[in-house]
Formats: structure tokens, sequence, C-alpha cells
């Protein structure tokens, strides 16, 4: 269970990355997926500026959408989750037989190639970043969107960019995108001045999130409610006359501890739910680990691997990207 | 995973990086492999189109070991050269295009394994998808 507290404990690098990436990643998979369908312009553009049949790899492809932009492409595509990996296959398992283009009307008239499903040109797999099961100096471009800043330490990053760079060819160009710590027009209001390594929730909803919080799910089915039977006056008809005040007396001082007890009851109930509610927002709650970059950052990592040079760079939607070229 | 992409993977493992027997994987003899028969004509047309582009990136000599574990001996030794204007083909051309189409593009391993002739190394395929990550061990 990825708890926030937990994360600063772990001395770890690799162990931090399987609780607060990879783990992460697994739990979220159906429901991160839903919400990744559009191509991110840039990235959209780069593939469709590559040669004609050159052969690429994405690395960190998540479900897949940048894998089938680009027709006169080969693309392999791996991520370090097998959820992510597997709602990937699932999408195009969905198409690949009904020939329906993979852009919409907009993406085609944008200049984009079409490719229908039945065609294609593309592969999927699980594989680690740090160990990619590549030839070295085979592939002419790689892409990789929104993964370096899931490394866990500088060291860490500047390999992952380096061992890519060993998979290109001479002169072939990479792409990447990270998060940018510098997003003050965004909802979450980051700065240049805040804390780089950050945990950032995902909260599970819709037909992803639990209902059932842990305690619920081990307790068998719920005793029926006991129903009290609860006469409005006592029954007076056997007791002597003389009896009947003391009867009256003993039935009100009954009654009104049981308005006690249920009063106490209803107390008890609101903050059984109360703690319910509170753990089932926990439970669907998970935190992954982001290092957000700084501007400039991204380019420094990347000429600290001797691999590259800068082709270009720049800002978008939150994140900085660059295209740096294999020397 | 598709025929075309053995040619691309190798083993995972650091200490294979330098060696040339990491690449390509061998696929054990248990390998169910799945062809989908493309007859859409657009479709095999942009195919043969994208077959000849790509030709020059496939590594031949390991695209024949690949096949010959999975039990296909009907490649031509040498890289076959082909006429790059693909309305304008022989009868030649056009039969090994087609193969290497239903080789290639066309067919699927769905399930197997595959393994490194260095270090041993087994990867599974499950559902057509190949796992090349490595235990904690490994790694």
């Amino acid at each position: 269970m990825s708890n926030p507290i937990d994360f600063y404990t772990i001395k770890d690098n690799q162990k931090k990355e399987e609780e607060y990436v990879h783990q992460v990643y697994n739990e979220i998979s159906g429901h991160f997926s839903k919400t990744r369908y559009k191509p991110w312009p840039i990235v959209a553009d780069f593939l469709k500026t590559r040669k004609d049949f050159s052969v690429g790899i994405d690395v960190g492809c998540g479900n897949g959408k940048y894998l089938q932009l680009n027709k006169k492409l080969f693309i392999l595509g791996s991520d370090r989750s097998d959820g992510l990996i597997s709602c990937a296959n699932d999408l195009m398992k969905e198409k690949e037989k009904t020939k329906t283009e993979t852009l919409s009307k907009e993406e085609l008239n944008e200049g984009f190639t079409s490719m229908c499903f039945g065609e294609k040109r593309c592969d999927i797999m699980v594989n680690d970043g740090l160990s990619l099961p590549y030839p070295n100096n085979r592939f002419d471009f790689a892409i990789s969107i929104a993964v370096i800043h899931h490394f866990s330490n500088e060291e860490r990053r500047i390999n992952a960019i380096k061992h890519i760079g060993s998979k290109l060819v001479k002169g072939g160009e990479a792409l990447i995108y990270v998060w940018a710590l510098e997003q003050e027009s965004s909802r979450r209001g980051y700065d240049s001045s805040m804390e780089q390594d950050i945990l950032v929730p995902w909260v599970l909803e819709g037909e992803f999130k639990a209902n059932k919080t842990e305690n619920e799910l081990n307790k068998k089915s719920r005793e029926g409610k006991k129903i009290i039977k609860e006469r409005s006056k006592p029954d007076l008809s056997t007791v002597p006359k003389e009896q009947r005040s003391e009867v009256i007396r003993l039935w009100k001082e009954e009654q009104s501890e049981i308005r006690r007890i249920e009063a106490e009851n209803e107390v008890k109930r609101a903050e059984e739910k109360k703690q319910q509610e509170e753990e089932l927002k926990k439970k669907n709650t998970k935190y992954r680990y982001y290092h957000m970059y700084k501007a400039g950052e991204l380019e420094g990592n990347i000429l600290q691997t001797g691999l590259f040079e800068i082709v270009r760079a720049g800002y978008e939607r939150d994140n900085w990207w660059c295209v740096c070229r294999k020397i | 995973m598709k025929l075309l992409t053995t040619n691309f993977i190798k083993c995972s493992v650091k200490a294979c990086e330098s060696s040339n027997k990491s690449f390509p994987l061998k696929y054990s003899n248990d390998c169910q492999l799945e062809l989908n028969f493309e007859d859409d004509d657009e479709i095999v047309q942009s195919s043969y189109e994208f077959l000849i582009g790509i030709l020059d990136k496939i590594e031949w000599e390991a695209l024949l070991k690949v096949c010959q574990d999975l039990g296909n001996n009907d490649l031509p030794p040498n890289k076959p050269v082909l006429n790059e204007d693909v309305s304008n083909l022989n009868d030649n051309e056009k039969l090994i295009l087609k193969q290497l189409f239903n080789l290639l593009v066309n067919t699927e391993i769905v399930e197997g394994s595959m393994s490194c002739d260095s270090c041993e190394h087994i990867y599974q395929i499950k559902n057509g998808i190949p796992n090349l990550l490595l235990p904690p061990h490994l790694s």
C-alpha cells in the first residue's frame, strides 16, 4: 500500500520506484488509461516528421496512444507496468480487425498520416527502462513521454536517458518529456520555489473505485437489525390497581433508557460511517513519485549523458520537452 | 508479438550486452503461432510498401535463425533485393513480398517462451505480450 509517510523512510531507490511508481501504475492502470487518449501535438508532430520506414522505440508507452500515429514507421512500445501494457493490448485488439481509423477527423485534417488498425505496425512488451532488451545502435528514433521524472534520483534519470541513447543510431533523434515544476497556471499551482521530489495523489473514480473498506470486505453479511418491539403504553390489564403507578414508573424509566441507548448508537453509527468514508478515500488515493523538472534541468541531464546534442527544447502544458540528437 | 519484432529484441541482462549470443533470442519450439490473413487490397498494398521500406533495417541472419527455431525454412538464404516501386514488381518479387508479409507482419507469437543463448535466461510470451523484465537478482 502506498502510504505517503512511508515513502520518506525508504532509502533504496529501486524500492521507492517499485512501491511508488510501478505498483501504483498497476493499481490505477484501467482508470489512468481511460484518461490518456489524445496525442500531444509536439509528440504527434515529432512522429509525423520521422523519415519514412524508420524504426523507433517508445520507452514508457503507457496505453500505447502514440504507437499508431504514422503508418510508415515501425515502433516498439514498452512499459514497466504490465497493467498498462495490458490496457494497450486491449485497445489495439478492440479495433485491430475493424479497419477503423486510429485518428480523429480533426487529426487527419491537421495532416497526420492515417492508419487503420488492420495494418498495425507496432508491438508492445513489458520491460525496464534501465535494461531495455534492444540491440545497441539500431533504432532511428526514440520517444519517452512523461517517464524519466519517475526515476528517483538524478543519477538514475541521467542513466535512463543514456540507456535510450545507446539504442539509437548515430544521428538518431529522441524526444523526451518530463513534468515541469513551473506550472503556475495549472490547478496544481506548483512554482519554481517548491520541493522538486514529490508524491502526487491519484484518486480512483467511478467504476475503478473501491466501494468497500477492508473491514466491510472481511465481515460476513451484516446481521439483520433487531427490531425492538415498542409499545406506546405498558400492558396493565393483568396488573392489580394498587401496583399500576409503580409499573408505569418502571416502564417510563425503561423507555428513557432505551432512548438513551438508541441515541448513543446513533452517534456511534455516524462516527463509524465517517471513519469508513475516510478509510475509503485513503484506499482510493494512490501516490506516485515524481521529480518535477526545473527550467534547463532536462537539457542539463541530456548533455550529461555525453551522447547527445540538443536540437530544440520547450515548454508545453506543464511539461518541459527536448528533442536531442545522438552524436 | 509479431515475428518482425524478434529482429529487434535481445536479452535484457546487462552482462549479455557485449555477447553476440544474446541476439536474436532463441524461440522455443512450443511457441504457438497465429496467422492473420489480410486480404484488404489497400492494406496489402501499403504493407508491401512498408516491407520494402524497412527491409533495409532487417538483419537477415537473425531472421533466418528465428524462423528456423519456429520451424520455417522457406526464406531465401540471402536478403532479397527488391524493386522500390511497389507497382512495378515482377512475379518473383511479388511472391517474396507476400511471403514476408505473412511471416513478418501477419504472424504473431501468442504463447511461448524465448531464451538467451548466452545466459540462458527464459522470457515468457503470454497473450501475445512478451515480458522482458528480469528477476531482482539479475537486474
